[in-house]
Order: structure tokens, then C-alpha cells, then sequence
């Protein structure tokens, strides 16, 4: 079961702060998503929005055709899980997967038993006794078992390791395979995570400014690698993104589409040209001073 | 009210229980041992010295008033965030919360009673009669049909304020929910008050000669004002929104 979320004029403000400006947006369902944006583009606003965490006073959030607040049929269908989960500091965490399983009609014991074990979570513990790391592993467990048709993980596996997180995006995708179903990701580790986006979705102070699917996403730039000299003749006049040197070798990101011609001379040069890296679209596209 | 948000606010009713199970235990444990070495005491240093007796656990209602109370205050900043994160509607939560808060009331109506009518007993046995001092519905710790409603209707107006008054912290922060506290711990009064039972209506006999009030018309009052409660929190709890993590 999938279901395709319908943002028309959203517009969320916090006192005087607006986090979330007119924003209209459509995910058909049944992808994984990357929800880009700085700290503050409103990504934690549209994710409580839709997962009914707060009322729609300006706007209109629809979760498979339905209005998500206070519609029960929806919010059981809807998960969130936030950086530091919610949950009772006082309770096990065993005591927490019950709590899942009786409100969650789609909760998957078994797989959740896996990846308690995968992520090394000691499951008679309080929540309050957890690492940070562990916490956010309990998270993603309660996020992923419940195999939820709108499930949106708001950072939450930052306290992970290294090591962790990774076996986190392949069980993801394994299960995703196995149970298709929408998942939003929210993410400052983009270079990391944007092998699993399908689409990917930008937001800069509250307001849309990029979605679009990740392949072509990443053509809208390219990374053109080869002799430093070479390079620089190559990408001159070009909007460049960034740069980086390793002896006589250069690599060189430049926005804007590479033409059949373009493609052709870099050939003849020898030069490689590869799709540009979600991160530094990402960064050209938001930056203007510190968030 | 679909049959969907009735079945979720039964699951809500089971997770807070269950959620508070083992606290409420230790506390139970905590009073009957503590009340019973109390008692205890008192006969070891003579202190029973006519053929009436003082009740000793009549003094427990003040703790099986006010912990509920504070049971009541934690319910919506604990559980509000956790079921909204499980998918539950605050329909669902408020309606469980009621719930939450009669299984409390029962609870210890039960327990109360169960005490009086044991605290008699053992008097009886030694040949004492049980003293109550406060006021009450009943006349003597054995009348349980009447010492459980009575202990269940106080109780159940305690935490039911209880539920009020965190649910008004949780969405305002501290300032106006404190300076509504006498507003929102009212109910608690009013349903002691109404049916001139602890020391709520000790004050209205004593202090002010407002003599009880004919049972048909206490009771069913005092359950209004309950109701009217758990309306209010109905209506603040369907618009509150969960807070943001830190």
C-alpha cells in the first residue's frame, strides 16, 4: 500500500518566523524521497504537518487524498519519527515495541527482533539508559518494523556510527523492495543517504526550490575531471561549484546541463565528465550566509 | 466518533495503564505497608485507649487523592507526544485518557475500601470500634457498596483536574496555566465539596454549616462536574499541537 501526499499553499508561522511559505508540493507515493534543506528551511514543519503532529491553519495537506489531522484512518497510516524518537524515558525498550505493535496494524515483530540485533540495542533497557546512538537505532527500528505506507524519518539516525548508519540504508532498501511504500528522508548527510532518493525535494527558508527526480537532478551539473590546465580551459566562464586538486590532476564542478557538443570536446580532451554531487547542487542552491 | 477512534481510544486507555502499572503497584505497596506499620505503632505504644478507635487509614485519602492528581497532571505531557507519534488522533487520546483516568479511580476506590473494610475488622477483633472523623457517605469501613463510589467519584474528580492542569502546561508552558491553577484544580474541590466527604466538605459542615446536600442530587452533580472536566480537556487536547524536539 502506497499513499501520495498533495502540499497546496502550506504556510506555517511560528510568532513572527514564517517556516513554511505558500509551499505546494505533490509526492506521487510509493518512492523514497530526499528532503533537502539548511537548518530552518521548514523540512521538520511540512514532515509534522503531514504527519498531523500540528493543525494546517493556512493550506492544505492531503496524505492519499485525505486530510491527515484528526482523521484516524490516515494518521495510523502516517509515521514520523523525529531525531530523538518519541518515547518513555522510563519504559524498556521493550516496553516501547509493544507500544508500536498494539498501535501500529502493519508492525512486523520478527523484523524488528532483526534489527534491535543488527543495531546492538539491549532491549531490557530504559530509553533513559541508551546511548545516543542506541536511541537513534530504536527509532529507526520502531520506524522501519511498522512498515507504515508514509513513514519519514526526521535525521533520525544522526547518532548512529559510521558503520551503523550503513547497515541502516541497506536493510532500508532491502525492505523498501520488499514492502513498497513512501518514505521521506530528511537529511544533513546527503552525500551519504542520496543513493537511496529517488526524488529529491529542496526547500530553502520555507519555500520549494527544487523537485525534481535525482537523476536529473544531478545532470543539471557535471564534474569534469582531468589535467589541471585542461580542466581550467575546459570550464572557463562556466558557474562553478567546486573545486579540488591532486597533483596535475583536477576535478571541477560547474552547474548548467552538458550539451552533445560540450560532451564531445571534453571527450577529444580527455577529459571525464560525471554527474554533479547532490551536496554541492545542494549548497548552490541554498547558500547565502550562515543558517 | 468511527468505531476506528473508539478501538484506538480503548489501546490508549491499555498503554497508559500499562505505562503506569508498575508506578501505581509501588504505590499501593508503599501505602497498605506504611499505614499498616503506622497502625501497628500505635497499638504497640497503647495508643487505643477507649472502645472507639480512631481510624488510622482514613488519613490515607490524602495520598490516594493527590498521587492520582499528579498521575493525572503527567498524562498529556507524557503520552500526548507518544501516541500522536503512533498515529493516534487527540480524539482517540483524550477519550483514552478518560479512560485512563476511571481505571485510576477504580483502582484506588478498591483499595481505599478494601482498608476500611479491613482496618474495621482488625478493630473488631480487638475489640475496638472504627472512628471515622471526616466526613463520608458511609458510616462504617464494612459498607463498601458505598465507600467504592464515594472513594472512585473524589478520586476520579482529582485526576480528572489532574488531566486539566497538565494538559493546560503543556500547551501554554508555565505562566497562565499557574495563574489558572485555582481555575483548574477547582473541579477537584468542587466534587469533595458537593458530596461533603474529606476535608473539603469538613469545611463546608464545619467552617460554613452547609449541611450535605440529598444524595440523588450530590451524586449525579458531582459526575457533572467531572463530565464538564473532561470536556474542557477534550477541546484543549483536539487543538494542541506536539511540541518540537529540542
Amino acid at each position: 500500500m502506497t499513499l501520495g501526499i498533495d502540499v497546496q499553499g502550506l504556510t506555517v508561522r511560528y510568532g513572527d518566523v514564517t517556516a513554511i511559505d505558500d509551499l505546494s508540493v505533490s509526492l506521487a507515493g510509493g518512492k523514497i524521497y530526499g528532503l533537502l534543506g539548511r537548518n530552518g528551511s521548514g523540512k521538520t514543519t511540512l514532515m509534522s504537518s503531514i504527519a498531523a503532529f500540528m493543525r494546517v491553519e493556512h493550506g492544505q495537506v492531503l496524505v492519499g487524498g485525505q486530510q491527515p489531522y484528526e482523521n484516524p484512518a490516515i494518521t495510523e497510516q502516517v509515521y514520523l519519527i523525529r531525531e530523538s524518537g518519541d518515547f518513555a524515558d522510563q519504559e524498556s525498550v521493550r516496553g516501547q515495541l509493544r507500544r508500536t505493535k498494539r498501535f501500529r496494524p502493519q508492525w512486523d515483530g520478527e523484523f524488528a527482533e532483526r534489527l534491535l540485533e543488527l543495531f546492538q540495542v539491549p532491549d531490557r533497557r530504559t530509553v533513559s539508559r541508551l546511548s545516543r546512538g542506541q536511541r537513534s537505532a530504536l527509532g529507526i527500528t520502531l520506524g522501519l518494523a511498522a512498515r507504515a505506507p508514509v513513514t519519514m524519518l526526521d535525521e533520525s539516525y544522526l547518532g548512529m556510527d559510521a558503520p551503523t548508519r550503513y547497515a541502516f540504508y541497506d536493510i532500508l532498501l532491502e525492505d523498501y523492495m520488499q514492502h513498497p511504500r513512501t518514505f521521506i528522508i530528511s537529511t544533513h548527510l546527503i552525500e551519504e543517504v542520496s543513493r537511496l532518493f529517488e526524488e529529491v525535494v529542496i526547500l530553502d527558508r520555507g519555500r520549494l526550490i527544487a523537485h525534481e527526480e535525482t537523476e536529473t537532478l544531478r545532470m543539471k551539473g557535471a564534474a569534469v575531471t582531468g589535467p589541471a590546465s585542461v580542466v581550467e580551459r575546459f570550464t572557463d566562464g562556466m558557474t562553478v561549484l567546486s573545486e579540488r586538486r591532486l597533483g596535475g590532476t583536477k576535478s571541477v564542478t560547474v552547474l548548467g546541463e552538458m550539451g552533445e557538443r560540450q560532451r564531445d570536446v571534453a571527450q577529444a580532451h580527455g577529459l571525464e565528465l560525471e554527474p554533479v554531487g547532490l551536496q554541492d547542487l545542494f549548497v548552490h542552491l541554498t547558500k547565502e550566509g550562515p543558517a | 466518533m468511527s468505531a476506528l477512534t473508539y478501538r484506538r481510544a480503548g489501546l490508549v486507555t491499555r498503554d497508559q495503564t500499562r505505562g503506569l502499572s508498575l508506578s501505581m503497584v509501588i504505590f499501593i505497596g508503599a501505602v497498605g505497608v506504611g499505614f499498616l506499620l503506622v497502625a501497628l505503632l500505635i497499638v504497640a505504644m497503647d495508643g487505643f485507649d477507649g472502645p472507639e478507635a480512631r481510624s488510622v487509614w482514613e488519613n490515607s485519602a490524602y495520598a490516594t487523592r493527590y498521587y492520582p492528581l499528579a498521575l493525572g497532571i503527567m498524562l498529556t505531557p507524557v503520552y500526548l507526544a507518544l501516541g500522536v507519534a503512533n498515529g493516534v488522533t487527540r480524539r482517540a487520546f483524550s477519550l483514552g485518557a478518560m479512560g485512563t483516568v476511571v481505571v485510576i479511580a477504580a483502582i484506588m476506590a478498591v483499595f481505599e475500601a478494601v482498608g476500611y473494610a479491613l482496618e474495621n475488622g482488625l478493630y473488631q477483633l480487638a475489640g475496638l470500634t472504627q472512628e471515622l472523623t471526616t466526613p463520608h457517605l458511609f458510616d462504617s469501613g464494612t459498607q463498601v457498596w458505598i465507600s467504592v463510589p464515594e472513594v472512585g467519584i473524589t478520586v476520579a474528580g482529582n485526576v480528572a483536574a489532574g488531566l486539566l492542569i497538565g494538559t493546560t502546561y503543556y500547551r501554554w508552558g508555565r505562566l497562565w496555566p499557574t495563574i489558572a491553577l485555582p481555575l483548574t484544580f477547582a473541579p477537584a474541590l468542587a466534587v469533595e465539596a458537593l458530596m461533603s466527604v474529606g476535608w473539603p466538605g469538613g469545611l463546608m459542615i464545619d467552617l460554613w454549616g452547609i449541611e450535605r446536600r440529598p444524595l440523588w442530587l450530590v451524586i449525579p452533580t458531582s459526575l457533572l462536574v467531572i463530565a464538564l472536566t473532561f470536556a474542557a480537556t477534550h477541546v484543549l487536547v483536539r487543538t494542541t499541537a506536539v511540541h518540537p524536539q529540542a
